[in-house]
């Protein structure tokens, strides 16, 4: 019962802890970009994106963009 | 001299903020829809794009031109950034909405300005131009287009001739892409060989926020510029794509070239046909 309450304490200890500053999330997803992650387009074509240190949105931005580009329709070009 | 160094300041201080565009939220008061059809070869009529969506979002002095797709899918990355669940949209790719252009046109009537922002692989760019007064001939031919009464005008813009009906109904002087200064809204928008047609085929009065964060994240770099960047991407996608984090395979690389390489083949009917 001791260890749990512990447990329970080291927990939201934690989690406040990241209140105040950037988000929790956005924290945690930063540390995941530090290494790799796969991406696979609309079109099937796949590689890694790697040290990304930007936040999940600016990552799927990226991606997004990466995806029309490389699979979209043909772009109506402008200037 | 002190008052010297105070007019600098307050000269540098107004050259910084003229190269910013003004990107907080806006109250969209009228939105037109129009449906786009392009020749991409020049030399192909069959070619010919049909049918695609873009937006016209007018607010008090300025609007902005947007893919109907890159909207739908702006507000898709927004929502799910609020529920932070952006990740799971590249769980799915393929249902995602595909613009045609992520191109934005945005008008700024008491600045003068017009910024264009487009994106090459995963990053942003824009660069701004003079709002130009276009030499519009208002001539005297009177037609019904979609049940507004419609008034013939003519131009001569970027080496194509244009002929375009506005309404005097709709009193915006506004129009698709980078066309303006018409006394009336246009409906209708060709160029005289018929490779680029701009439709109106919805409009509202609306009453909402539009956010213009894409502008806050977009580089600025000149127009020159970023003709080289788009220019260099278009013939070796992987440098830029490698800049941006992407690791690949010999074999992905190729792939990648031959994608981008087809399907920028024959794209070569550009709308604007020469820089002034």
């Amino acid at each position: 019962m001791k260890n749990l309450f512990l447990t329970l304490v080291f927990v939201f200890a934690t989690a406040f802890s990241f209140a105040g500053s950037d988000s929790y999330e956005t924290k945690l997803e930063t540390a995941m970009f530090n290494d790799c992650i796969g991406v696979t387009l609309s079109c099937g074509v796949s590689y890694d994106i790697c040290n990304f240190t930007g936040t999940t949105s600016q990552l799927v931005n990226l991606v997004i963009g990466q995806n029309n580009n490389v699979c979209g329709t043909k772009i109506m070009p402008v200037e | 001299m002190r008052s010297l160094h105070i007019i600098l300041l307050i000269f540098y201080s107004s050259v910084l903020f003229s190269q910013e565009n003004n990107t907080e939220n806006k109250t969209i008061k009228h939105q037109a829809t129009y449906s786009i059809s392009w020749q991409p070869d020049s030399l192909n009529v069959n070619s010919k794009i049909k049918n695609k969506k873009y937006k016209l979002l007018m607010f008090e002095n300025g609007s902005l031109y947007v893919d109907s797709n890159r909207l739908k899918l702006d507000s898709l990355i927004q929502d799910s950034e609020n529920r932070g669940t952006s990740f799971a949209l590249l769980s799915n790719m393929n249902s995602l909405p595909q613009p045609n252009s992520n191109n934005r046109i945005l008008k700024q009537y008491s600045k003068n300005t017009l910024w264009s922002l487009n994106q090459v692989s995963g990053t942003t760019y824009q660069y701004s131009e003079k709002l130009k007064l276009m030499d519009w001939k208002i001539e005297d031919d009177i037609k019904i287009i979609n049940t507004y009464k419609c008034q013939k005008a003519t131009v001569n813009y970027s080496g194509r001739n244009y002929i375009a009906w506005f309404t005097s109904e709709l009193p915006i002087n506004d129009g698709p892409y980078k066309f303006s200064g018409l006394p009336g809204l246009i409906i209708l928008l060709h160029d005289t060989k018929n490779q680029y047609s701009f439709e109106l085929i919805n409009f509202q009065k609306t009453n909402y926020l539009q956010s213009f964060d894409v502008f806050n994240n977009a580089k600025i770099i000149s127009k020159k510029d970023y003709k080289k960047i788009r220019n260099a991407y278009i013939n070796n996608p992987i440098v830029q794509m490698e800049g941006e984090g992407a690791v690949f395979s010999e074999e992905t690389k190729r792939q990648i070239i031959k994608m981008i390489r087809n399907k920028n083949k024959n794209n070569n009917n550009r709308i604007e046909l020469t820089d002034d």
